[in-house]
């Protein structure tokens, strides 16, 4: 039994694999449709993520199991009772899967810690150098400096979201351009974009040895400025938007500013291109990569569950 | 409380307004609100190691200043934050990248052909 659900997970993960290993990044769909091919990463990134761990799981617990066996005068229903009696769920399941817990916090912590470490110096400095300015959209804080950029600070430990706009950029956009530079950035904070990129890194960072989702927390880049764009342009023109990322993607003065992999180029593009239809594609991969998402845990509590039942 | 990027940016800035070579007491009586000598020393010593700042001995104290001014402080902080050489960490959305001036020119004539609505 325990072979079958192994073959399967690791059938499972070779799938997904292969679908997040060419298939998907860039794919022309995930143009039109950012919001759902986000969906579809971070359940792709889940599928294989979980996978994997209860691959290792069950390896591991049926290893344990072998080597306790080989001691003389052990039954198997014995060392089950055992454990049973000591943790209320089934089985020598308990220490694989306390020990795998262990593991696994372990590398989501030190993800977490290094993906959080803010660039506190530049955020204070441009916090404490700026001044508040009211738009038709909502305050920002105007940082001095020639170069044109913005971006945005979620809110944290009960300092409130911020959105930080360059002298530089304000002076070269229009009042509308600048607006909508403006929605862009508070489509970040209120779709919690933060959160989507963090997500992707640290997931990234936990399975980097394994290189398959390398390209991962760069798609979630790209997707959410993406969705960022569309959003915007509820309550702006695309051509605004467009006029005004060109002029914020100049060289800069003196510094070089190469912000990430921001895939200016392609939103300019789709911006002034025709504007993109949502397809039944991008559901039915949205509903499949779901159903990824969901089948390694299924997989996993569904004997344990008929056991406890069984009990 | 106060971070201690807040409390880095806020030594810097006293040590430009200052415009002379400052001991650890005086930059603490300009601080405002005060804190104490040994944050203030720890946090001074920790600016002479990133190498924004440089000492000097005047009879039996330090006096530091600052080995960059205030815009050159603010191009190095961006570039390590936002640049590729930064480790992209902290989960900053920059509102746009760079673009090549060739790409750039080429963008540009497109959107010169569009019309308001959106479409070409």
């Amino acid at each position: 039994m325990t072979l079958a659900v192994v073959i399967a997970l690791l059938v499972l993960a070779v799938s997904v694999a292969w679908a997040v290993g060419g298939r998907l990044q860039g794919a022309v769909w995930t143009r039109s449709s950012p919001g759902v091919a986000l969906f579809v990463w971070h359940c792709l990134a889940v599928s294989l993520a979980s996978s994997l761990f209860a691959v290792v799981a069950l390896t591991t617990h049926d290893t344990l199991e072998h080597v306790m066996l080989a001691v003389p005068g052990t039954q198997k229903s014995q060392l089950h009772a055992i454990y049973a009696g000591h943790f209320t769920v089934g089985g020598p399941w308990n220490i694989t899967a306390v020990a795998m817990l262990v593991l696994v916090l372990a590398v989501v912590v030190s993800a977490v810690r290094t993906v959080m470490s803010r660039p506190g110096a530049m955020l204070a400095h441009h916090a404490q150098t700026s001044d508040v300015v009211e738009t038709t959209h909502g305050t920002i804080s105007v940082v001095r400096h020639d170069d044109p950029f913005a971006y945005c600070v979620p809110r944290r430990r009960g300092r409130p979201a911020r959105i930080f706009v360059s002298s530089g950029a304000a002076a070269r956009l229009e009042v509308a351009e600048l607006d909508s530079v403006v929605l862009h950035e508070q489509a970040h904070l209120t779709r919690r974009h933060h959160l989507h990129v963090l997500v992707a890194e640290v997931l990234v960072r936990a399975l980097r040895p394994l290189r398959v989702l390398s390209s991962y927390a760069d798609e979630v880049r790209r997707l959410v400025e993406l969705q960022a764009d569309d959003i915007a342009c509820r309550r702006t023109t695309r051509r605004t938007l467009a006029s005004a990322l060109l002029t914020m993607a100049a060289p800069p003065s003196r510094v070089g500013l190469a912000a990430a992999a921001t895939p200016t180029g392609e939103r300019v593009e789709r911006l002034i291109g025709a504007p993109a239809q949502g397809d039944r594609f991008s559901l039915l991969m949205a509903v499949l990569a779901g159903c990824a998402a969901a089948a390694p845990s299924l997989a996993v509590v569904t004997p344990a569950l008929w056991l406890v039942l069984q009990a | 409380m106060r971070s201690f990027g807040d409390l880095e940016a806020r030594l810097m800035r006293v040590f430009w307004e200052a415009d002379e070579p400052l001991t650890v007491h005086r930059v603490i009586e300009m601080l405002d609100p005060v804190v104490a000598y040994t944050t203030a020393i720890t946090v001074i010593e920790r600016l002479r190691d990133k190498g924004w700042l440089e000492r000097e001995k005047v009879g039996r104290s330090f006096r530091y200043t600052p080995t960059r001014n205030e815009s050159e402080y603010a191009a190095k902080l961006m570039a390590d934050a936002l640049g590729e050489a930064g480790d992209r960490t902290g989960a900053l959305l920059a509102f746009a990248g760079q673009l090549d001036s060739d790409e750039l020119e080429r963008l540009r004539a497109v959107l010169e052909r569009v019309d308001d609505s959106g479409h070409s």
